[in-house]
């Protein structure tokens, strides 16, 4: 790298940095006309310094006190608007997360047991690895994501959701693309760059698919009945308004050849994961967190940088997979470089997070959703500080190529993402179908179910790829000997998939049982555990 | 029915959530500091570090190709089925390496026959044998062939000096694609030792 090179990177970075923080300053400080007041103002009369506890039994004394009716009524409508859409697309993500989850599975398995179904070629390992990506990314994780985002928007704007027909169609459409797109892969149609295997000609799907529903929230934004967009807004919009423009230039057929196309396929299968899971992701744990608890994030600053240091460094930290590629020197160190910086933004968010949960933590105990999208977001933080270390050369040398890279993927697909779309099912199913969740021990056995599977995966993953690693950079070891070093550690991430896909099997029975409206007709919320107070309530619940 | 009976769940809940306004902790203001200057020295700290690759680690250094070659392998695995491990072959059919002229004069001369093989009369070390020597050329590369050839040179009573790889790429540039020399055919071309 020469000096030139190096000064000019260090000019733009420092430029940049420093316009941020002067953006964030001017806007935390009011300079453009409204924000910390705003920010305050949010609590309609009435409602500032109530806590709620989400387990509280609702009598209608103490409700109609507690609620003002205007608050009431524009969330009713906002709910009404958004349900036949949210309900396809949530229904859709469950329906892929079952298929995600057999191929991942199989994948698995055949990392130990390559016998395993070899002779089908439908069944090959190069086939039904994209299918299970794809199919867990696109269809389980965007899907769940983008319903949950039609449901939270409206919501946020204290408006109706415009056009709920369009994104219902878009739900319709994107389902076809999914269904051709992985019967493409198993057919051997795939465009071979990893995050980007579906056929062009079916991306189109995706990209109309996608614009029915992102045009409505766009327009419901431009409806809304509030002056200060809280910061959850701000994650999903951005969320939805990224992610297209990626999807878009990276599907692109013929544009990027050679090394041009793998950085192209690099910086886009990372901002995946960057710009459009993170900040929904994010976004939700922003929104169920203080929402469940009944206090207000604890810093509107925090949420600021943390948000627009996410815009800024984001982008180009996808490069750091190829980090001993055919790119130049300079595109790798800025990779480097800005994944260490993504430890501004993820630090101000699990400030935010963890100090909003501070001294609450007893209601993990009880709330399915708050215990779902807490460890989500523990778990985002611990992901991404992760991610940082590994984009450092020194680190990358070792676990490059290993199945540790393959652990930290789930903690962060899975462990924080799935875990947080799954707390906002459980929290968004109750307000759309005016029912409760049949039976309180699914939802005990699908959290314990995921977490162990999640756990033995990645603990498993994340030793025996660095052992791995440590082995491969040893040029006298044999290169079976490696492989059979890390056979123990490949059973075991199959032990863990497997409990995870249990979980899922469980938790889709019991959306479906939901879906049906089975068990009785009850006015508590399902809980881990029924507290005391509810006890003692549920004599009124009887003579009610 | 009643909204208190359509909207249970919505009736419990708490208000939509907000923002506090707590201050941002010093700390994380040290740290964004303590970032930047981290990421100017970065940069900084790659000037003059290889323009491509992207990488600073070093490569396993790996043996060049050839200097690993085994000429004696090479002869057991190669010549060995006619000119015996010995080297004295098998009298009236395939002629002996030690001590022939063929092989210990002019390196040209072995150098023409393995790369492109011999058929024809031929005598050797006073006997007459009718050569059917096939092509080395397509199956050693000139390392190979050039460390098998200096093996049998120095190998057994044999003492002549050892045949670069640099001697068989130049035979192989000037020849090109031979066909199987015959005796007269190398005696156009070489120097014979009898």
């Amino acid at each position: 790298m020469t000096p030139t090179i190096a000064i000019l990177l260090i000019i733009t970075f420092v430029v940049s940095a420093v316009g941020l923080l002067l953006l964030i300053w001017s806007i935390a400080t009011n300079q453009f006309g409204h924000g910390s007041l705003a920010a305050r103002t949010i609590f309609l009369e009435g409602e500032e310094g109530h806590s709620e506890d989400p387990a509280r039994t609702v009598t209608p004394e103490t409700t109609d006190d507690n609620i003002d009716a205007d608050e009431l009524r524009a969330r009713g409508q906002a709910d009404l608007s958004s349900r036949r859409a949210t309900m396809a697309w949530l229904g859709s993500a469950v329906f892929w997360l079952l298929v995600g989850s057999g191929y991942g599975l199989l994948t698995s398995a055949k990392f130990h047991w390559p016998e395993l179904l070899a002779d089908s070629e439908w069944l090959t390992f190069g086939r039904v690895r994209p299918m299970h990506l794809n199919a867990v990314a696109y269809g389980w994780a965007s899907m769940a994501g983008v319903g949950t985002a039609i449901f939270l928007i409206p919501r946020l704007f204290k408006t109706a959701l415009v056009g709920g027909r369009y994104a219902l169609t878009g739900a319709g459409i994107w389902n076809l693309g999914m269904l051709l797109g992985l019967v493409s892969i198993n057919l051997g149609l795939s465009d071979g760059e990893e995050w980007l295997e579906f056929p062009w000609q079916v991306d189109i799907l995706f990209v109309i698919g996608g614009a029915l529903c992102a045009i409505p929230l766009v327009l419901t934004a431009a409806n809304r009945r509030v002056a200060h967009l809280y910061v959850t807004s701000w994650y999903l919009l951005a969320a939805l308004v990224w992610f297209p423009i990626l999807f878009l230039l990276a599907n692109l057929p013929g544009l990027f050849p050679g090394a041009s196309g793998a950085t192209v396929n690099w910086w886009f299968a990372h901002n995946v994961l960057g710009l459009w899971v993170t900040p929904i992701g994010v976004g939700i744990a922003y929104y169920m967190i203080p929402k469940i608890l009944g206090r207000p994030i604890i810093s509107y600053q925090l949420s600021l940088i943390g948000f627009w240091s996410l815009a800024l460094f984001y982008s180009q930290v996808g490069i750091h997979h190829l980090v001993g590629g055919p790119v130049p020197t300079w595109l790798v160190t800025l990779s480097i470089v800005h994944s260490v910086m993504m430890s501004i933004p993820v630090i101000t968010v699990a400030i935010n997070h963890h100090g909003t949960m501070w001294g609450h933590f007893g209601m993990l105990r009880r709330s399915p959703t708050l215990r779902f999208v807490w460890i989500g977001a523990l778990m985002y933080t611990v992901s991404s500080l992760q991610g940082s270390m590994e984009a450092l050369r020194s680190v990358n040398v070792i676990t490059h190529f290993t199945h540790y890279t393959v652990g930290h993927a789930h903690l962060g697909m899975y462990a924080f993402l799935s875990m947080i779309l799954f707390g906002a099912i459980y929290f968004i199913m109750p307000r759309l179908l005016n029912w409760e969740w049949p039976w309180r021990p699914l939802i005990t056995l699908h959290f314990w179910l995921v977490s162990i599977g999640i756990l033995i995966y990645v603990v498993a993953l994340s030793v025996g790829g660095w052992l791995q690693g440590l082995s491969l950079l040893d040029a006298d070891t044999p290169f079976m000997d490696i492989v059979r070093l890390t056979l123990p550690y490949l059973e075991a991430r199959t032990l863990g998939g497997a409990l995870m896909t249990l979980g899922h099997l469980v938790f889709a029975v019991h959306f479906v049982a939901m879906l049906t409206r089975r068990g009785k007709d009850r006015r508590q919320p399902t809980l881990f555990r029924a507290g005391e107070r509810q006890h003692k309530h549920s004599s009124v619940e009887v003579q009610q | 029915m009643s909204s208190r009976d359509t909207q249970r769940a919505q009736r419990r809940e708490n208000p939509e959530p907000s923002e506090g306004q707590r201050p941002v902790p010093r700390l994380v203001i040290l740290w964004i500091g303590v970032l930047l200057v981290w990421g100017v020295g970065y940069y900084a700290w790659h000037i003059g570090a290889p323009l491509t690759g992207g990488d600073s680690r070093t490569a396993v250094v790996q043996e060049p190709a050839g200097s690993g070659v085994n000429g004696e392998k090479l002869f057991t695995a190669q010549c060995a089925a006619c000119h015996q491990p010995t080297g004295q072959g098998v009298a009236g059919t395939f002629p002996p390496l030690v001590g022939s002229r063929w092989l210990l004069n002019d390196p040209a001369l072995p150098v023409a026959i393995v790369n492109d093989g011999l058929s024809g009369p031929i005598t050797v070390g006073g006997d007459d044998y009718q050569g059917n020597m096939p092509a080395f050329g397509d199956k050693l590369s000139a390392e190979e062939l050039a460390a098998v050839l200096s093996y049998v040179r120095g190998a057994w009573d044999n003492d002549a000096p050892a045949i670069e790889p640099a001697r068989v790429q130049e035979h192989r540039e000037r020849h090109g694609d031979h066909d199987a020399w015959s005796v007269e055919a190398l005696g156009d071309s070489f120097t014979l030792p009898e």
